[in-house]
């Protein structure tokens, strides 16, 4: 437990009302070590931002939820050490970007030797430096955004916890962005915990990735092991032959289980990937030519949907 | 802490406390004019502003503390709210009472520099006038300590509920009134029993020490009562009230 920066286990969370109760969180567990990226994805309404806020300190829970081997709600000083993006912005219009900073910098006890240079840095990072002395009324949707990431960096967080991050951004700062927040991870070992709907980005810069839905963890694991667990088997052959040339002798393998065109090949879904050998054995012999053979990843989204689809 | 007070001071702290000082010369309006325009004011009326006018100079703090001072604090605090920046600002190392204190401290410099530029203003007018108040060691006493006590603990107090309920869009008015009725009683109180207003036109101030004491109690009291209730406030408590 003591490798984990992040460590949730069974924490649970219950919205008491006047007449109801509303379970959020039902025994959600997952871990996290330095340097680690965590791709935290669900519907709507799934829990996700109740995760953040309990991470954050601003939600009670019942369960283990600890940050650097505390409990979050004693973390006390030591949120200091966490850099967070919230749906909420937290920005003041009247403010201008550097000042907006200024006063983060003094919620974090950035000591004034330090914090100048500090708010030059992570303006110039997200592009703002030369709208640092503007009013934040004056902003976009984008700049708002930016500001809030310069501002997730601004205590040199050992926890970066985003939700959202590249929402409103044009693609050079997605890039930007997505790309910053991999160097974090890998050189400088910040662990990073990341909600988004964009599972493309999510597949991309996630170690490993936890699916919530209706307050439970439905899949957990690396991309790889999900599609293991949870994806098609599908196999892209190139042959030289079309589709309705081969379909009933494939149709007669017993672990064939769906064949379409697809790519300029033949797309096979197999019941299990141990039988791709059988598979190439089996088109030789019948004295099909072989281009080439792949697997076919499945996307996350399809992952995704297959687990959160309404029953 | 310093972070609020930083916000504050930069959304004008000094340039509001000024505006505050020069709001209750409003009521020098009907004095100022001209003779031609002075049938719109009856001499009642005129005599009633030229002596409320006199009075003000004592009531000035408490009208500070009670109606500037509870007002400002509340906006604050429900702006917080109603943005929903406060969740942002619990989630770093902020505690809910180092907002409270960061707020209070900061309202209660604008409500203090408000009412002792207004307070000297009036002090002004009144030597310009040839009326010559006396200050003695209890006026000093009643500006330095008694004044500012009793401004923190009206702002603690109204903090306090604005922290607690400020999530509860019908708490917003339901606080406002409830506070103004028994302040407006203290008012009264604070006429009848506390100054003598006999001889203003010898521009005699009798002060009670006494009383000075009780307004300065009822401020430790409520700076005590408030603290002891935002000490067990938790972030849940306010981030799932926010609006």
């Amino acid at each position: 437990m003591h490798n984990y920066v992040v460590y949730c286990e069974g924490l649970t969370k219950k919205y008491k009302s006047k007449n109801s109760e509303v379970l959020a969180l039902s025994r959600v567990s997952f871990h996290i070590k330095e340097g680690e990226i965590f791709g935290y994805i669900g519907p709507n309404g799934a829990g996700k931002t109740t995760t953040v806020k309990i991470l954050l300190g601003l939600l009670n829970y019942e369960g283990v939820a600890k940050l650097f081997g505390t409990e979050v709600v004693d973390l006390g000083k030591q949120k200091g050490k966490i850099g967070f993006m919230l749906e909420e912005r937290g920005l003041y219009d009247w403010f201008t970007g550097y000042d907006m900073l200024e006063f983060y910098a003094l919620l974090y006890d950035i000591p004034k030797c330090i914090r100048i240079k500090r708010i030059k840095e992570v303006l110039e990072l997200v592009g703002l430096s030369d709208r640092a002395k503007d009013k934040i009324n004056t902003y976009s949707l984008g700049m708002r955004q930016r500001l809030c990431f310069a501002r997730a960096l601004l205590n040199d967080p050992y926890v970066l916890i985003l939700d959202e991050p590249t929402l409103g951004l044009d693609v050079d700062y997605q890039k930007l962005i997505k790309s910053y927040i991999k160097d974090l991870a890998k050189e400088k070992g910040v662990t990073i915990f990341i909600t988004s709907h964009n599972l493309y980005d999510i597949s991309q810069l996630c170690d490993k990735i936890a699916i919530i839905n209706k307050g439970k963890i439905v899949a957990y694991g690396s991309y790889e092991e999900m599609q293991d667990i949870f994806g098609k088997k599908e196999v892209l052959v190139r042959i030289d032959k079309r589709l309705n040339e081969v379909e009933r002798d494939l149709k007669n393998l017993d672990f064939i289980v769906d064949l379409k065109e697809s790519n300029g090949g033949i797309r096979i879904s197999i019941s299990n990937k141990e039988k791709i050998p059988i598979l190439i054995n089996f088109l030789t012999e019948k004295g099909i030519k072989i281009f080439g053979i792949e697997e076919v990843k499945t996307p996350l989204e399809d992952i995704y949907l297959a687990l959160t689809k309404e029953e | 802490m310093k972070a609020i007070l930083y916000k504050n001071l930069k959304n004008g702290i000094f340039r509001r406390s000024f505006i505050l000082a020069l709001m209750p010369f409003a009521l020098l309006i009907p004095i100022l004019i001209e003779d031609k325009y002075s049938i719109l004011f009856s001499p009642e009326f005129k005599n009633m502003a030229i002596v409320l006018w006199e009075k003000m100079i004592f009531y000035i703090p408490f009208l500070f503390a009670i109606s500037f001072g509870s007002y400002l604090i509340w906006a604050n605090i429900f702006s917080d709210y109603y943005s929903k920046n406060i969740s942002v600002f619990l989630a770093t190392p902020l505690r809910p009472i180092e907002w409270w204190l960061g707020e209070v401290l900061s309202i209660s410099i604008i409500v203090y520099l408000g009412s002792l530029i207004s307070s000297c203003l009036l002090y002004i007018l009144f030597l310009i006038n040839g009326v010559s108040l006396s200050i003695n060691i209890f006026t000093v006493i009643y500006f330095t300590i008694i004044v500012p006590v009793f401004i923190l603990g009206i702002n603690s107090f109204m903090g306090c509920l604005s922290i607690m309920f400020g999530g509860f869009l019908f708490m917003r008015s339901i606080i406002s009134y409830l506070f103004i009725i028994p302040m407006t009683f203290f008012l009264w109180f604070l006429n009848n029993y506390v100054f003598d207003f006999e001889n203003l036109n010898n521009a005699k101030l009798s002060f009670i020490p006494q009383m000075s004491l009780i307004f300065f109690i009822v401020g430790v009291i409520l700076i005590v009562i408030s603290y002891m209730l935002i000490r067990k406030i938790d972030n849940e408590k306010i981030v799932t009230k926010t609006v």
